[in-house]
């Protein structure tokens, strides 16, 4: 029997990783096989999947889906040697399409079965800009078998509405809830469409959001207040047309921190252990260095 | 050149596309399946054949080449990732680099202390220790030996180099 595969792909911050580890719960899942995807080139997120036993693949350093390698291959074929399932997480930026593109042309339909494709929607983000969330995501709303709305939870019943109602008129196979990764699993029994969809799509794939490019920042040649960076996160974001901000800092105590960063809020956790590393995506992200960011904290 | 390698590149996307459609449908179309093998093949024959003729002409490539990629090659570590792919060119070249600045007692560009991850490849370039050694004749020899072989009139810069001598 051919192991089911299952593509988790959403903006960065979106809550990707916090749905991953509600799916691991799933009896079904409990042995799942893991393909994580990172910008950075020791991840960001791997610390929260350490409770999981089954196989962990980090991709790290590059885009699977825009990458020229054979990363992805290479690491479907290591772990289709077993009939558990496996489940990519992608990166920030990453394309579900093109990962569809990928697997077919590697022939990894002969050995995988595509059982469901997730896309995490960030409400607080879409509600925002609700006209032009929706159509930078278009295509990844559609091919979607499932869009599962993440932080709807933060928003009033009003804006919940909108949101639902602009998603039913983008005709989405399914759309529903997922706040703190909680999600109703009867909803991934549904039938994968996303071939299908790829294979009628008259339109070139772009490999990514337009305009959105990243960087990565090592902090760990300096020690950064949680504080001192949300209060800048709003200038470096408008300075640089940053949308989100992912990764660790560690403070002069020798104190973690995680942060997420979107345009409306940037959630501030302490953290154990994990890499020193800030992922930053955006329409100038490039632009943003470690020097930028302390100088705008040196000005706050 | 890399205007060329872009084109190509979108030449390439467009039959994988095709290509990948057509399986999905379980088509078996073996005029679609050649032209895009051999839109991989021109991709990777043009990628072949950029030689640069030191270094600094390979760093600064680089940096403006992507820079309006989604992954850019901005700093250190864009570039050592970049340059960490066993047996491709980039890699040798890198190592070759490294191993140069080793024989002249300088640090090498693995060195994440010494070369942090943030520092922009620009800044590289100020280095001392590189300029140096991109006036080192010899190493300049060395460098186009390696960049400019042929082997019976094929391209095959950096076959001779290997990263684990």
């Amino acid at each position: 029997m051919k192991p089911d595969l299952y593509l988790i792909n959403g903006p960065l911050g979106a809550g990707k990783t916090t749905f991953l580890k509600e799916l691991l719960k799933l009896p079904q899942h409990k042995d799942a096989r893991i393909i994580e995807n990172e910008f950075a080139n020791t991840s960001v997120d791997t610390e929260q999947l350490h409770d999981h036993h089954a196989e962990v693949q980090t991709i790290a350093g590059v885009c699977i889906c825009c990458s020229t390698g054979d990363e992805l291959t290479d690491a479907l074929g290591l772990l289709s040697k077993s009939s558990a399932p496996v489940i990519i997480e992608a990166t920030g930026i990453a394309n579900s399409l093109r990962l569809i593109e990928k697997i077919v042309n590697a022939d990894m339909l002969d050995v995988y079965t595509v059982r469901h494709a997730i896309f995490i929607l960030d409400a607080i983000e879409a509600s925002d800009n609700l006209e032009g969330t929706l159509d930078t995501y278009r295509h990844e709303l559609q091919a979607a078998d499932t869009v599962f709305v993440s932080k709807s939870d933060l928003l009033d019943t009003v804006q919940v509405e909108q949101l639902m109602d602009a998603l039913s008129g983008l005709d989405v196979q399914q759309v529903s809830f997922a706040n703190e990764g909680v999600f109703d699993p009867v909803l991934l029994e549904a039938e994968s469409r996303i071939l299908d969809y790829f294979a009628q799509l008259d339109e070139p794939i772009d490999n990514h959001e337009e305009g959105a490019s990243y960087t990565v920042i090592d902090t760990s040649v300096v020690s950064l207040e949680a504080s001192q960076l949300e209060l800048v996160w709003q200038t470096i974001r408008l300075e640089y047309g940053i949308r989100r901000m992912k990764g660790n800092i560690q403070s002069a105590n020798g104190t973690m921190w995680h942060i997420e960063a979107t345009p409306h809020q940037c959630k501030v956790s302490s953290y154990e252990s994990g890499a020193l590393r800030l992922v930053v995506i955006g329409k100038d992200a490039t632009l943003v260095t470690l020097e930028s960011v302390l100088e705008a904290v040196a000005h706050d | 050149m890399y205007a060329k390698y872009k084109q190509l590149l979108q030449i390439e996307a467009g039959f994988a596309m095709k290509h990948a459609k057509q399986k999905i449908n379980g088509v078996v179309d073996v005029e679609l399946a050649g032209n895009h093998e051999q839109a991989r093949r021109e991709l990777q024959s043009l990628s072949d054949s950029m030689t640069f003729s030191n270094p600094f002409v390979w760093i600064m490539y680089k940096f403006e080449a992507y820079k309006d990629e989604a992954q850019p090659i901005r700093t250190m570590r864009d570039f050592r990732i970049h340059c960490s792919k066993e047996g491709d060119i980039c890699t040798k070249r890198f190592a070759f680099v490294n191993e140069r600045l080793a024989l002249k007692g300088q640090q090498s560009l693995m060195d994440a202390d010494y070369y942090n991850d943030n520092i922009l490849l620009d800044t590289l370039l100020e280095e001392r220790s590189l300029q140096e050694l991109v006036r080192d004749p010899e190493f300049i020899n060395l460098w186009q030996m390696h960049e400019y072989n042929t082997v019976d009139k094929r391209i095959a810069k950096w076959e001779g180099y290997s990263t684990t001598t």
